[in-house]
């Protein structure tokens, strides 16, 4: 009984045989797919991580530019002007122009 | 034996992957649409948010207008495990109420809009708090808010944009709405397969959009609208306006208004007119110049003699009309220096009546520049009895913007041309960074040569010895021309003796303009009892301090010497 369920399988595995160059290759193949898919979304997670700080960074560059604008407001400049610098409104009697030739 | 095994495992493998392609194209193309519709309605939701649009800058590349990121935070209230926890947790960084975050998540909506406008500073945080209360049906979007960083700074100019539909609503946001793109955007908010946070898809059209860099000089601006906010204190007029324009290429430079709006609260006022552009009102004995130039080119007057100005009054078609003071004999200079009516209507009534009305056509009064938009075009009616004749000579019963009085005022200054108002220097493609200046635009000649000498010499005269000599500078050679308008009071029916419009338009320095100004206020008060309202007495001493402050910030040396006179090349100052 034993003997007959080896037979059979030593058969079966010698059909199996005929056919294991195709196994492997659907293998090798498969293989590569998978490393090629997690190589594909390594590099597609590096674009939304590199898109996201592309993003922070211009919102940040944003509101940057915003607030240089407001600090450099005519009105803020001249309270400074007034009330730290004690700076005084021109007066053209004592403005001196230098000719430069 | 064997072969027979096998293809029974591999008919059974077939046939398990034929059921499923099956029930995949009964899922997929029979019965797809309602699929679609029940995962459209269990799972996605529809917002709108904010898009930026392109920023405004001044002349300088300073910013006056720009969309800075924001975030809202939305929230799929039937997932959300503990609501006290999310409200009190977010409450202290968003800074909203508890009662108000509470009250939205228990409101049994699919889902909530918990805040919008958010300082994007603050995403990390929010993210972080997802993370640890594992709520992952808390949402944030990232949206824009349009920030004026000057404030009430050139705000009736610039305008605003709706915070709800983050389109254009007035000024110069609402002219230029398309280039700047902006509005709404679709987004979906959907939750996926693990449950995990929302996946966004946008609906968002990618039209092509500019930035804009304005002819408007921020500090230029600022400094008229100083000028302007003491004016307005001292005389306490209903409206008041200082308009800048450069008269060689009819650059807009400053626009200041009164009353003014900052447009980062535009809600909060009523009006949110600019009256330089929406308003037309009459014009005073500022028509008077053009009616000498259309006596000029007609060859009606002789320049060296002098007229009889009927010592106060004339009548015409039985109407008294009166005069300021009380003029005898005046040359057509003179009429306009000392803003004589009757001299003005002795001079219209000699011109050919559909020439005189044209030539204030042809200067632009009467139709719009459409630069602004809700631009008025102002009255002016061909009326050609002789009566309506005298009273368009001296400004009354026609009305025009004061930003027709500067381009033609500009048109004096620039030696006949009428050019467009404008207010772009240029358009920036936001993706391409290309540029597109818009040329300056010449409507056509509108003075001759010969007119525009006689006014420019009689409106330096204006200034120097005439009705403007309270606006004389000690440094800078100004011409120009005072106007008073009598406003009609319904009370009486007649033209009001108490209440003016009252102007000065000019440019500076007059040898070699580069600012055209126009200076204007609506029912000015008297400052003491005794005094007399008009433009010279009201309008033109702010001039002075105008063209000082102007021309130091463009470093100009003065013009003129310290007795009065000009000063041509020479230096004024000793060194």
């Amino acid at each position: 009984m034993v003997r007959e369920t080896v037979y059979e399988l030593k058969r079966d595995l010698s059909q199996i045989r005929k056919y294991i160059k195709y196994g492997l290759f659907f293998l090798v193949m498969g293989g590569t797919l998978v490393l090629y898919n997690q190589y594909y979304f390594k590099v597609e997670r590096e674009i939304m991580n590199l898109s996201q700080l592309k993003g922070q960074l211009s919102a940040r560059n944003l509101m940057l530019k915003k607030e240089v604008s407001r600090l450099s407001s005519p009105e803020r400049i001249e309270k400074i002007a007034r009330k730290r610098l004690k700076m005084k409104p021109v007066d053209y009697s004592k403005v001196r122009f230098i000719e430069t030739k | 034996m064997v072969r027979s095994k096998v293809y029974i495992l591999a008919g059974l493998i077939v046939a398990g992957f034929l059921l499923v392609v099956l029930r995949l194209a009964y899922f997929q193309i029979i019965n797809r649409d309602e699929f679609l519709a029940y995962i459209e309605k269990q799972y996605k939701a529809r917002e709108k948010v904010i898009l930026p649009r392109g920023t405004i800058y001044d002349r300088n590349g300073r910013i006056l207008s720009i969309s800075v990121p924001t975030i809202d935070i939305f929230a799929v209230t039937r997932y959300i495990k503990d609501r006290h926890t999310l409200a009190r947790e977010l409450s202290r960084i968003i800074n909203v109420p508890y009662p108000v975050l509470i009250r939205k998540l228990s409101s049994g909506k699919n889902y909530v809009v918990l805040a919008t406008g958010i300082d994007k500073s603050l995403k990390e945080r929010l993210l972080n708090l997802r993370r640890q209360l594992e709520e992952w049906n808390l949402g944030v979007i990232e949206s824009s808010r349009r920030y004026y960083p000057l404030n009430q700074i050139g705000g009736t100019t610039i305008g605003f944009v709706s915070k709800v539909t983050g389109k254009g609503m007035e000024g110069l946001e609402l002219k230029y709405d398309k280039k700047l793109g902006g509005g709404t955007g679709d987004i979906y908010l959907m939750k996926d397969a693990l449950g995990n946070p929302f996946t966004i898809e946008k609906n968002i059209s990618s039209e092509e959009t500019f930035d804009i860099k304005l002819t408007i000089d921020s500090n230029i601006q600022y400094i008229a609208e100083t000028i302007l906010a003491e004016f307005v204190r001292e005389r306490r007029p209903k409206e008041a306006l200082i308009l800048i324009v450069d008269p060689n290429d009819g650059r807009i430079i400053a626009n200041a208004t009164y009353p003014n709006y900052n447009p980062n609260r535009y809600w909060k006022y009523r009006s949110h007119r600019n009256i330089t552009f929406h308003s037309a009102y009459e014009p005073g004995s500022l028509a008077k110049p053009f009616i000498l130039a259309e006596a000029v080119d007609e060859g009606r007057i002789d320049l060296n003699k002098e007229y009889y100005c009927g010592e106060g009054k004339i009548i015409v078609d039985g109407i008294r009309i009166r005069d300021h003071k009380r003029f005898k004999y005046l040359t057509p200079e003179d009429i306009i220096v000392f803003s004589s009516n009757v001299g003005a209507i002795e001079i219209a009534l000699k011109l050919d009546p559909e020439k005189m009305y044209r030539k204030l056509h042809t200067l632009g009064f009467g139709s719009s520049t459409k630069t602004f938009p809700g631009e008025a075009s102002g009255i002016l009616r061909d009326d050609k009895r002789p009566v309506e004749i005298a009273y368009a000579a001296i400004g009354q019963n026609w009305t025009a913007t004061a930003i027709q009085i500067a381009m033609a005022y500009s048109a004096i200054a620039n030696g006949g041309y009428l050019l467009k108002p404008r207010f772009v220097e240029e358009f920036i493609n936001r993706e391409t960074g290309e540029i597109i200046k818009p040329e300056k635009e010449v409507i056509g000649r509108v003075l001759s040569e010969k007119s525009v000498r006689v006014l420019q010499e009689a409106m330096k005269m204006v200034v120097e010895r005439g009705t403007a000599r309270k606006g004389k500078s000690e440094y800078f050679t100004i011409a120009g021309k005072t106007g008073t308008a009598q406003k009609y009071d319904p009370a009486i029916k007649a033209l009001s003796t108490e209440k003016y419009y009252t102007w000065f338009a000019g440019y500076f320095p007059a040898k070699k303009p580069k600012f055209t100004v126009v200076i204007f206020a609506n029912e000015p008060q008297k400052i003491k009892k005794w005094e007399r309202i008009g433009g010279g007495s009201v309008s033109a001493p702010v001039l002075k301090k105008l063209a000082n402050r102007i021309m130091f910030y463009y470093k100009e040396k003065p013009d003129k010497n310290r007795n009065g006179g000009q000063n041509g090349n020479q230096n004024p100052q000793r060194n």
